[in-house]
Parts: structure tokens; sequence; C-alpha cells
């Protein structure tokens, strides 16, 4: 009956009700410690299901392998370094905020482990709700307005996912008289559509994913909401929610619609060639230190996209697939550090303008040498974790198309060039002289914990890739195994 | 087939259950008012109001379904969903008009009467057998809510009242037309299928006007105002047990009659959806703003009139109804609790930090509204489009969607304002009623109604299955 992954899916359901009784931050911290616990024994081939309407189609097929494993185990463990985090965050109404933190793992969860489509974007969808409130309550500067942006253009993308879903499911049930959502009942009946009706459905699948990744045209919201999120939010934003998209489109859009995949890879390898490229150059630009990274994320989200669908003969090539998947681990990781350090820094001396910085260095040795760490993951330097996922992807797009791939190789010259200059103009050269500078203190206690945690894992990526290849396999196998 | 019915096996003790607890629920109330009246003292009469829906509630609870000997009424699981939801929706307005409205000047002994007689016309209006019923049940439901919108006897009241009273009585003006074309055609007063054009035309013509009843665009000018002047207990009733009924009348109605007509239907849905989400958008009242949503629900309802003679279409419009009603009752009672100070949404600003637990409940319902997952609403809205595409009608499909979109703005509207901005940092204009919110009591028992509304949409929103197998499973049928 209650096995260690639905236990894994109910305890931040659980502590979501506790924290509605019990306000302190501590119940974020025991629960998440629990969930990220469990997480770490999941077996990978896991298959079960919670029926929960059976006469609606609506069940949450739980399915574990080396596509999703590594995605729970980085959203447990990032909530779990969030909580940490906000046991020495200074932030009012912090019960509210444990409550919508925990409300928002329960939800993100079940995401990853479901098959069921349905159940899928009800979690999907439903994550809109605490995310807004997160960015709402405790953002900066416009965040209702960068809150209004992220629902309504999620929202935008998701509804006509939602159309395309109870589309099929209808045809399921005119096919088999009861209604479902489960992947393998969608994967038979839309293959024997005609290719227009196809075509129009794996629009709706693909607009959701490509706002939520995002892709260059639809990418608007994220600078904002990434930029006006709280601490905490911006980190779960890039490091999980944006995976939630391109998990999804290796999950769902491709089994569901191979040939509508493989016929139009070129286009959307050009779009995410493009947002890397794009991204880059936007990030060059910014002068705001959350907002460079925001940019960034766009760049890098590119990479995971274009090894999603770099073809080599029919089928997605091998290098691409596991870069892909590799990178939204290092992403998440990568990223998701460098929004605590933003975050970090703007709580001492609230401002995040890189112009108000400069020579840090000597201030903050501490601060300066994780971030300088994450930056190196960032740009995928050798024995760090985004080495090998952009080093793959690279594999996989020269493999697919020769320009696609030198493009791409040069987005990775552009992303060492804006990381590396705002390094170079923050924490190098002559130390600043102003009020808040002076009283810089450097990270401590739970702090360099979060810190050194996840650099950590930076290495491990970097320099011991092959457990993680081996885990990967497994899900590359699923997505070969439907095309 | 509508002829030969059979009577049989039915015993006197079946025709008491029946018209017997509808007898007694009514001669409840009826001794209530009258003595009430004689004493002057208005607990009597809510008391009673309380004890007939009681009576009747327990009746849908037990009452098993059979033939009416009189060919009235199906007594059938509709019916029975109908009496049980129109008697916890009057129970509940009973106690929120108490609390909202004044002993003196605006509660009289007649207020609660009235609730009672609407809510029976509108369980009749659900399930009547023949135009005629039909008709007589809408007035019944009609008639005493036109009196009790004007109930605080202000300005704005009988503004409201009047277009009310206007806009019903051009409703049942068409109504009659239809209803005379018909039988000028069928020479029967039996809903059932029509074998003249003119029979056909009649039809058409008693749908449209039911609809708008239930608050469809084009005819819609009458529900922003209707809601605004209104008292919040009123249209938390209104609002709620009206739409309950028209909708389910029609689809009665084109179910028995079988007639096909998606064309204009599916007019009427689109129309409603844009005018009611384009309307809404720029509203700056809140009950103004929950008016206009529910034309743009009218729209989804619709849907699953397209696809009527479907058993799960049956169950799917119950379910959206009812959880429909659910969160315009809960809301309404919200906004009644605090008198006439939540008008605007500049009134929302900063509620969260004083009333935090009520801030969350209307957070829930408006949620609902909205369709958004974890609560009843979306499976509510995921019904309406799959009820639409069990008959392929995509348009009203992508309208409903692209409608849905548009809504989240203004639904976020009120949330937006009470939990992310506070009064310091806005030119808020209306401080005055701040101050003077919390002078505000607030009823206890009200407000645990309402969370009970509220939890029960979050677990609805979760278990939708649970509602199927409360209401009896499937399939239903007529």
């Amino acid at each position: 009956m209650l096995d260690v992954v639905k236990i894994t899916l109910i305890l931040p359901f659980l502590g979501t009700l506790v924290s509605l009784f019990i306000r302190t931050p501590w119940v974020g911290v025991i629960f998440s410690a629990a969930t990220f616990i469990t997480s770490l024994i999941i077996p990978i081939g896991y298959s079960d299901f919670i029926t929960i309407s059976k006469y609606l189609g609506f069940s949450i097929s739980l399915y574990v392998d080396g596509l999703n494993i590594l995605l729970i185990v980085l959203t447990t463990g990032l909530f779990l370094l969030v909580f940490l985090y906000s046991l020495v965050e200074r932030r009012e109404r912090k019960d509210e905020y444990v409550f919508l933190f925990l409300l928002l793992e329960a939800l993100i969860l079940p995401t990853f482990f479901t098959k069921n489509i349905l159940a899928f974007y009800f979690f999907f969808d439903a994550i809109l709700v605490p995310m807004f409130f997160i960015i709402g309550i405790w953002g900066t500067g416009r965040k209702i307005y960068s809150a209004y942006k992220f629902v309504l253009f999620t929202f935008f993308g998701s509804i006509f996912f939602l159309v395309s879903t109870i589309y099929i499911g209808k045809l399921v049930y005119a096919e088999t008289g009861r209604l479902s959502f489960e992947l393998e009942d969608f994967i038979r009946v839309v293959q024997n559509l005609d290719h227009t009706t196809k075509l129009i459905l794996f629009l709706g699948f693909f607009i959701a994913f490509a706002v939520k990744i995002p892709l260059v045209p639809v990418h608007v919201w994220l600078p904002d909401a990434h930029t006006e999120a709280p601490t905490g939010g911006s980190v779960i934003l890039a490091g999980i929610l944006l995976k939630i998209g391109s998990y999804a489109f290796l999950r769902f859009a491709v089994p569901v619609f191979p040939d509508i995949v493989k016929d139009y890879a070129f286009y959307i390898a050009l779009i995410s060639v493009l947002g890397i490229v794009y991204g880059a150059f936007l990030a060059l630009a910014q002068q705001d230190i959350k907002r460079l990274i925001a940019y960034s994320s766009v760049s890098h989200m590119g990479y995971v996209m274009l090894g999603s669908v770099a073809l080599v003969g029919d089928k997605i090539s091998y290098e691409g697939l596991q870069g892909a998947v590799l990178q939204m681990v290092n992403h998440g990781v990568a990223t998701g550090a460098l929004f605590f350090l933003v975050g970090m820094i703007y709580e001492r001396t609230h401002t995040r303008m890189i112009d108000d910085y400069s020579g840090i260095a000597k201030k903050v040795p501490i601060f300066t040498t994780f971030f300088i760490i994450f930056t190196l993951s960032s740009i995928g330097f050798p024995s760090t974790g985004g080495f090998i996922g952009e080093l793959l992807v690279i594999i996989g797009a020269i493999k697919y198309d020769t320009v696609l791939g030198i493009i791409t190789a040069s987005g990775a010259i552009l992303s060492a060039g804006y990381m590396l200059y705002l390094v170079l103009r923050v924490f190098f050269g002559e130390l600043k002289k102003s009020d808040v500078i002076e009283e810089l203190e450097d990270v401590r206690g739970i702090e360099v914990f979060v810190l050194s945690v996840l650099s950590v894992l930076v290495f491990l990526i970097g320099i011991f890739p092959s457990p993680f290849m081996e885990v990967i396999k497994g899900g590359i196998e699923f997505v070969w195994k439907h095309l | 087939m509508e002829t030969s019915v059979v009577y049989e096996k039915i015993s006197f003790a079946d025709i008491l259950s029946v018209w017997g607890s509808f007898l007694v629920s009514l001669f409840i109330s009826i001794i209530g008012f009258l003595i009430s009246k004689i004493k002057k003292n208005i607990n009597i009469s809510w008391i009673s109001a309380l004890v007939s829906a009681l009576v009747i509630l327990v009746f849908s609870v037990v009452g098993r379904v059979y033939e009416d000997p009189f060919q009235a009424v199906f007594f059938d699981k509709i019916f029975f969903v109908s009496i049980f939801l129109i008697s916890v929706f009057s129970i509940l307005s009973v106690f929120i008009s108490l609390s909202e409205l004044d002993y003196k000047d605006s509660l009289s002994s007649e207020f609660f009467f009235f609730l009672i007689i609407s809510a029976f016309g509108a369980i009749l209006m659900t399930s009547s057998q023949d135009f005629l019923t039909l008709f007589l049940s809408k007035e019944l439901m009609s008639f005493p809510i036109y009196a009790m919108v004007y109930a605080f006897r202000d300005k704005i009241g009988v503004e409201s009242a009047l277009k009310y009273f206007v806009a019903g009585a051009i409703f049942s003006l068409i109504y009659l037309v239809g209803f005379s074309f018909f039988l000028m055609s069928e020479e029967v007063i039996r809903v059932a299928e029509p074998k003249g054009i003119l029979g056909v035309f009649g039809i058409y013509l008693i749908i449209f006007s039911l609809l708008f009843k239930g608050g469809t665009a084009p005819f819609h000018f009458w529900v922003p105002d209707v809601y605004q002047g209104a008292p919040a207990s009123v249209v938390s009733f209104a609002g709620s047990v009206v739409k309950f009924s028209s909708f389910v009348a029609a689809l009665r109605v084109i179910d028995i009659t079988k007639i096909e007509f998606f064309v204009p239907l599916e007019a009427l849905a689109i129309i409603s959806i844009v005018v009611g989400v384009l309307g809404a958008l720029v509203q700056k009242e809140i009950k103004r703003l929950v008016a206009y949503s529910s034309i743009s629900h009218s729209g989804f309802i619709i849907f699953f009139l397209f696809s009527s003679g479907n058993a799960d279409v049956k169950n799917y419009l119950l379910f959206y109804l009812a959880t429909y009603g659910i969160a315009t009752a809960g809301i309404f009672g919200l906004i009644s609790l605090f008198k006439k100070n939540l008008v605007y949404l500049e009134d929302f600003v900063g509620l969260s930090r004083k009333h935090r637990y009520i801030s969350l409940l209307i957070g829930i319902f408006i949620l609902s509204f909205a369709g958004i997952p974890m609560t009843a609403g979306f499976f509510a809205k995921y019904m309406s489009f799959l009820s639409a595409f069990y008959t392929e009608r995509i348009l009203a499909v992508v309208f409903g969607a692209i409608g849905s979109i548009a809504s989240l703005y203004f639904y976020f509207q009120p949330m937006s304002r009470s939990f992310m901005e506070s009064v310091e940092n806005t030119s808020s204009q209306v401080t005055a009623s701040q101050e003077g919110e919390d002078k505000v009591y607030i009823s206890p028992f009200v407000l645990f109604l309402i969370s009970v509304l509220a939890l029960i949409l979050i677990v609805l929103g979760f278990i939708p299955g649970l509602f199927f197998r409360l209401i009896g499973g499937i399939p239903l049928s007529f």
C-alpha cells in the first residue's frame, strides 16, 4: 500500500496541513528533509498508480525511470536547501512563506512522477497559485506586475494543452468506452490520426511546454518573474519549474507525437539555438545581476531543448538526450545556487545593480569563491557539471546539423563572456567606497552549508559523471522506445 | 410512450411522502409566517423557514425515485439532487440574511417566507413534466426574488428590483409565445418531441427564455445591475439557485424534445463568454465583477447542453452547477459579512492583514470560479470542455479557452489586492471604510458554514468522484 514513492508524495501535503497550525519555519525544514530522505531511496523502475476518479479518468499513475529520478531528487533537495536558508533569511510573514513553499513542493513532485496527462496538467497548472503568491507577496520592485505576467503567460500556454488533452481523452473514450488520460492510451489513439489534427494537438502540448521552458518568443515572462521573485522563489523557479517544461516535452510530447517531432525537429532546434544566442546577448547587456542570471537561464534552457530534438537518422541522438537530461540537473544546481548567492548579497546590501559593486572579493572571499565555482559550472568549464552537459549537447547538435552545432558552440563562448564579465565587474578591481559595501559581511553558517552542498554536486557531476549517465540511460531508452 | 404511463404499485404512503413532505413543509412556512406577522416577531418566521427547508432536505435524502401519479413532476435523481442542493442553499441563505440584514429596517416576516416559496418554485422548475408546470414554477421562483432584491429599501435596490422584474417579464413573454406556438402545433402541454415546425420554433423560444433567465448574453444587461443593487445575501441565494434551476430545466427540455440546434447554442455560449469576460475586465466593484463572471459561466454551462442526451453529461452539468452555486453562495456570503464595507476592488487592499482567514476563503471561491486546479472549478471546466467535445463543438471550446485565460486577470484582482498590497502604498480612496471595517461584527456561525462550503470545493477539487458517488452514481435517467 504505502511505499516510499507514495510517502514522498504525501509528506509535503501533510507538511502543508501541519504548517497551517504550527507556524514555525522548522515545519518546512522537517518535512522537506523527510521528503528528501525518502526520495533518495526511490527504486528506479517503480510503477504503480493511485486512482482518484475512474469515472473521470483521473488517476495519478506513478512511474520512475532515468528520465525523472534525478529531477525528483533535485526537487526535494533544492526545497530542503530553500527551507534551510529560510531559517536565516530576514522575511516577514514567514508562516505563510513556509505554507506556500510546502504546497509548491507538494504540487511539483507529482508532475515528475505521473504518466497520466490529466493529472500532469492538474499539478502543472496548480503550481501557478503558490507561485503567484510567492512572487506577489515577497517579491521586490514591480512584484505584482511580474506575478500577473508569470501567471497569464503560463496559463496562456497551458490552457491549450488542456484542450488538446481533453480532445485526445475524448478520442480514447470513443474508442474504448472509458475516459483515460494515460500515456499509453494517448500514444495508441494519436497514431491513427491524420497529420493536420496531430499537428494542431501537438501545438497545444508544445506551446505549454515552450512557455514553461521558456523558448525564445515566449520567454518574456521569465526575466521579470525571476528578478522580482524572492530568493527561494527564484531558486525553485529556475531550478525546477523550468525543467517541468523540458521534462514534459520528453515524457509526453515526444512519445505521443513522434512523427510530428521528427518532422518539425529542425524548427524547434532553430528556435532553441536562437534562444541560446539571443539569451546570451541579452544577458551581456543587463545591469541587474539577477536579471543577467535570469537571461542566462533562457540561454541554458536552449541547450536542453536543442539536445532533446537533435535527430540522428530517425532517432534523437544519444549524446543529445544525455546532455539534455544532465543539463537540466546542472542548470538546476548551478543557477539555483547563483540565485541563492544573489539573494544573500541582496539581503545585505539591498541592491542588485552591477554598478553598485566593485572589488568586493577582498571583503567577502568565501562568497566570491562560491560565486566563481557556480559561474564556472554555468559557463561549462571542464571538471564542472556544466561542461559535460554542454559538451554532449554540442556533440549531438553537430551530429544533427553542423551549422547549428557551430552556432551553439559559439553560444558557449558568449556565456563565458557575460558571466566572466559579471565576475570581473562585481568582485575584482578597485573596492568601491560606499556605506553598504563597507558593512558587507561574508556568508556564514547555514548559508555556507547550502552553498557547499551545491558546489560539491557541481564537481561530483563534473568529475564522476558515469553514475549519472548510467541512471540517465533508462530515461533515454524510454524516449527511444516511443520514437 | 408519453401517454401510456402505468400507475402501478404506488402506495398511498409514497404519494404522501412526496407531496406530503412538500405540503408539510409549505404548511410550516405559511403558518410560521402568519404567526410571526400577527405576533410581530421575526424570529418565528426565520425559524419556520429553516424548519420547512430542513423537512424537504430530509425528504431528498430518504425519498425514493418513482413515477408521479399526477404527471406534473419527474421524481427522478435530478429532482432529488435539486431538492438537496436548493434546500441547502436556502438554509444557508437564512443565516446569511440574518447576519447581513437589519432587523429594524430591512428584515420582515415576508422575507423568509419568500425565500422558501422561491426555493419551492426552483425545485419544481428543475423537474416539470409539462410546459405549464414549468412556467408556473418559474414564476413562483422569480416573483419572491424580485421582492427580496428590494430588501434594503434603498434607491439602487428599487432600480435593481425593477430591472430584474422587467427582464423577467420579458423572458416570461418569450416563454409564453413559444409555449403558445408549441400548443398550437402539438396540442399538448407535456414536454414532448415536437412534430411540426411551429412546435420546434416554440421550443426554441422556450429554451431561449430559460437560458436568458439563467443569465446568458445577449440578454444579460440586468445581471450586473441586479447583483450590484441587491443585498449580498439575496444574491448568494438567487445567483446559485436561479442559474441552477434554469439550466437544469433547459437541459431537460432539450433532452426530452430531442431538439438539435447547435449553432444558436454555440453562438449564445461564445457571446456569453466574450461579453462576460470583457465586461468583467473593466469592473471596479466586486459584485459587478462576479456578475459578469456569472455571464461567462453561463457560456460554459451551455457547453453541457450540446450533448444533453448523454447520461454522463447530465452528471457533469449537476457537478458544474453545484460547484458554481457553492462558490457563488460562498463569495456573496462573505461579502455580506462586511455589510456595505466591501464594495469596490480597492476595499480589498490589505484585507488579508485584518481578516486573513476570510481572504483565504475568498481566494478559494475565486480560484474555483477561475477553474484553477485544487478547486472543484477545475473539474467543472474540464467537464464542460469534454461535453462540448462529445459533439465536436471545437469553436466553442477555443473561445472557452481564450476566455479562461483572460478571466484569470480579473479573478486574481481581489486576491492580489488583499494579499500583496497594503494600505500604505496605494492611493486608496476608501480609507474611511477601512476604519469602519473594524467595527464590523462577523458572525462566527455564518463564517463556519461558509468554511464548510470552501472545504467542499477543495475536497471536490482533489476527489471529484465523491460527488458522483454521493448523488447515487451513474447513470442518471430521466
